[in-house]
């Protein structure tokens, strides 16, 4: 299944979340397990458990969709991190739940929160496909170690053999390129 | 204003899901107070989301569908969904409510030599010591060093150290050599989450006595 829109994705979290959608669940289901399913390969995790990731997540997915809220965060983000966290509950037994921080900007925050002021969050994800294609190999294989292999700065600074510095601002780097990236939207 | 973030590398582990958790629970604490570096998590969840959908798709079993399907109706062994709150004056941010919760004040407060007050948390990740430090107004923590690296994160009150000041929310990283005598704000209580991977190496007198007691 090729790539959808995030429309394509909220409709069908929409559904479940509404009216307990199965229908919409099996539209998301194939084109997001397979690709949970490599999800969860790329980390070393052998077939057998790969699929129960992907399974194990789909099921977070029915159970958590209600939660989604549009403006908070794009589908495309709000879906990774459900992955992210089943894949550390798998792989490390750690539950990230109380990790989830949504805190409302309070008395104590920084001005210029909210979702129209942020930069890749706010954006389809589309866009944010797009904007991985400027990045350079370099910041590209950060970002894939990082988030698809689950390696920590540190391992990804001695498997590429770069300074601890480098490695800190190929992610500045990187972030900062991919915003310049997007396209120009009204705010 | 919150002045001292974690750096890029840390909340980029953070937002993988590679950190440990015991250091992941200082920079959640740190999220809670800083929308900035929220924002920046936010990104890279983005980041992830389009690598994640960029993968090349793998061969899932034929019957994978169904048995998910059939397991739908299955009651969820979940917690209720955690409360979005702003963090609250004096009391233990929402990411350490596993461990402790409750008003600051009111915690198992344990007395190190003296000088400062610790609530230990139970073990969280291996190698790493979690756990709350009280200093008195215009106390300080003896001068020590690093063995390894040392995550701070200030709940109440504040703190002064090597020139720089941290106020509630700012987050700090200490490693090497560098030694550090941190001096708590005169007024009030510095309540801080402490977040080791070492011990800490205290050079004087007063810092052999108390060495011991924050052993790894």
């Amino acid at each position: 299944m090729a790539d959808v829109s995030d429309e394509w994705l909220q409709e069908r979290i929409a559904a479940i979340a509404a009216r307990r959608d199965r229908g919409a669940f099996a539209e998301l289901f194939c084109y997001l397990a397979p690709r949970l399913q490599a999800f969860a390969q790329a980390r070393g995790m052998s077939d057998r458990r790969a699929a129960e990731m992907a399974r194990e997540t789909m099921l977070l997915i029915w159970r958590k969709a209600a939660e989604f809220e549009l403006g908070q965060t794009s589908p495309s983000a709000w879906l990774f991190a459900i992955a992210r966290d089943k894949r550390v509950d798998l792989c490390r037994g750690e539950d990230r739940a109380h990790l989830a921080v949504t805190a409302p900007p309070g008395p104590s925050d920084d001005a210029g929160s909210g979702p129209a002021a942020r930069g890749l969050a706010g954006r389809a994800s589309g866009a944010v496909r797009e904007a991985l294609l400027v990045l350079d190999p370099k910041q590209r294989i950060v970002l894939e170690k990082a988030f698809v292999e689950d390696k920590t700065h540190l391992v990804i600074a001695a498997e590429l053999g770069l300074p601890l510095d480098a490695v800190r601002s190929q992610i500045r780097l990187a972030l900062a390129r991919m915003r310049d990236a997007l396209p120009v939207t009204r705010s | 204003m919150i002045d001292h973030h974690p750096a890029a590398e840390l909340l980029l582990d953070f937002a993988t899901g590679a950190q440990p958790q015991a250091l992941a629970l200082a920079v959640a604490g740190h999220l809670e107070f800083c929308s900035a570096c929220r924002n920046v998590v936010a990104d890279l969840e983005a980041v992830g989301g389009a690598l994640l959908e960029t993968l090349p798709p793998a061969a899932i079993s034929e019957g994978a569908l169904d048995a998910c399907l059939s397991r739908l109706d299955e009651q969820s062994a979940g917690r209720a969904p955690q409360c979005p709150c702003a963090p609250v004056r004096g009391r233990v941010p929402a990411t350490l409510r596993p461990y402790l919760s409750g008003r600051l004040k009111a915690l198992p407060w344990q007395s190190v030599g003296g000088f400062f007050d610790e609530v230990r948390l139970p073990p969280i990740s291996s190698g790493y010591r979690v756990s709350l430090l009280r200093v008195a107004p215009t106390k300080h923590v003896p001068e020590h060093a690093h063995e390894g690296n040392e995550y701070m994160l200030v709940l109440a009150g504040g703190y002064t150290s090597g020139g720089r000041h941290y106020a509630v929310g700012d987050f700090s990283e200490c490693a090497g050599d560098e030694a550090h005598t941190p001096v708590a704000d005169a007024g009030e209580d510095c309540v801080c989450l402490l977040v080791l991977d070492a011990p800490l190496a205290f050079r004087d007198a007063d810092g052999q006595r108390i060495g011991p007691l924050l052993a790894m």
